[in-house]
Order: structure tokens, then sequence, then C-alpha cells
């Protein structure tokens, strides 16, 4: 269980709402992740969060996949079950 | 992923020195083996140099292959299972540089970020294409650490199916 408690999609309000809606446009995912649901804890956090998010992974010199792969990779190293 | 780990381990338990770079003799970073002169390089040794040449499209053996030729088995092994990991099949060789790169930058490895930045530049890769790898990788490092950290838990529907 998560330190601390994470939102439901129905308590994001004000300038993160916006992020929730863009998010559940762009992601085919039954609920809204807990990544995203922790960052909401602070709505400042999840609008800076989701901003830097489109920056690293939009396609740009390396295609998505490549830095899908890459996170991956990251992740395995550092034994990140998330 | 494994044979980038094994060779960056290999390097920097033994503070070989980057590429190119100068192989102090003495002193606190100076390398515990020192490569073989090639007066004693075996016939095996020398087989498998070549090929890495060929490989990596360079001049000069790498440093940690040189030095890991003290134990001409050893290099070999390492070098036949490094090369049937790089070689492109499902995935690009270039893709698998990115990811040597990435695993090099998150396990802090000296030799390991030198020697995969070299792959990458040999392959054509810019300095913006280095620093949009660096911001993914810089990216999820500090994703799992904040997830690590809250303990948040993997979202039910990417978990494996159960057996």
């Amino acid at each position: 269980m998560a330190l601390i408690r994470l939102k439901t999609e129905g308590e994001i309000e004000g300038k993160a709402r916006a992020v929730v809606e863009a998010v559940r446009k762009r992601w085919d995912e039954p609920e809204l992740s807990h990544i995203i649901r922790a960052h909401a804890a602070v709505p400042d956090l999840l609008v800076a969060h989701s901003a830097a998010w489109r920056t690293t992974m939009d396609p740009g010199i390396w295609d998505r996949a490549t830095k899908e792969m890459i996170a991956t990779a990251v992740s395995g190293v550092n034994g990140c079950e998330y | 992923m494994e044979a980038a780990q094994q060779l960056h381990t290999f390097a920097d338990g033994f503070r070989i020195p980057s590429d190119g770079a100068p192989w102090p003799s003495a002193g606190a970073d100076a390398p515990v083996i020192a490569p073989p002169p090639d007066e004693e390089l075996t016939d095996r040794a020398r087989a498998t140099f070549d090929d890495i040449l060929e490989f990596f499209g360079v001049k000069e053996v790498p440093n940690a292959f040189r030095a890991m030729a003290r134990d001409p088995k050893y290099l070999t092994g390492t070098w036949r299972f490094y090369r049937a990991c790089f070689e492109p099949r499902h995935l690009t060789r270039l893709l698998k540089e990115a990811v040597a790169f990435a695993v090099a930058v998150t396990t802090r490895s000296r030799y390991g970020i030198d020697f995969a930045t070299r792959r990458l530049r040999a392959a054509g890769v810019t300095d913006a294409g280095l620093m949009e790898l660096m911001q993914v990788v810089d990216r999820f490092n500090g994703i799992n650490k904040f997830a690590d950290m809250l303990l948040v838990e993997p979202d039910p529907w990417n978990l494996p199916p159960k057996a």
C-alpha cells in the first residue's frame, strides 16, 4: 500500500483536471494509473509531471518504442516494480 | 543488458581506464591488472581481438578487452556472449547500444558510460540525440525513486497474468 493516499479520479480538480482528461484520451487504460494519482497529491506537481513526460517520451530523434525500451531497462536495473 | 553490465563490472572493478586514456602504472587510479604485452597474446586472444576490431569498426581493441586477455578463455567467453547479445536480430544494434548507455548511466559505470557513448557516437548519434536519450534515462531514474519511496504499487492491468 502506498505511503500516501492516492486520489481517485473524481477527486482531481482544478488545473490538474485537464491533465486527467488528456491522459484518459491518450492512454487506453481501464483506470487512471497509480503514478498519476500519486502525483495528483500536489496538483502543480501533476501538471509539471505530465508536461515533462510528454517532452521526454514524445518521439523526436529517438522513436517512442526505443524510449519505452530505455525506460524498461532503467526500471529493470533499479529493480523498480512499478 | 546482462552483457553490458558484465563488461562494465569487469572494467570498473579493475579500474580499467577509458579507451584512449593513459594507462597509469601507479597511484590510486592504477588499474589492478595490465593488458598482456602483444608478444604474449595467445592465438585465441589474437583471433578474438580481430573479431572485436571488426565488430566495433575500430583500430584499437577497447581497454577492457585488452586487459581481459590476461585470461584468454575469459576473454573469448565474454566476447562471444557480448557479440551474441549485440548482434541485430529483432532489435537493432543501435537500440541495444542505447540500452547499454542507459544501463551504464543508471549503474554509474565510469568505463561503461564512456564505452557506450563511443558506440553511439560511432553510429552517428549527435549531441542532441545523446541529450534526448539522457532525458529518458534521467526521467525514469526519477520516476523509479518516486514510485519506490512512496511504495506505489504497480497498476493491476500491467501485472503479469497469474499462473
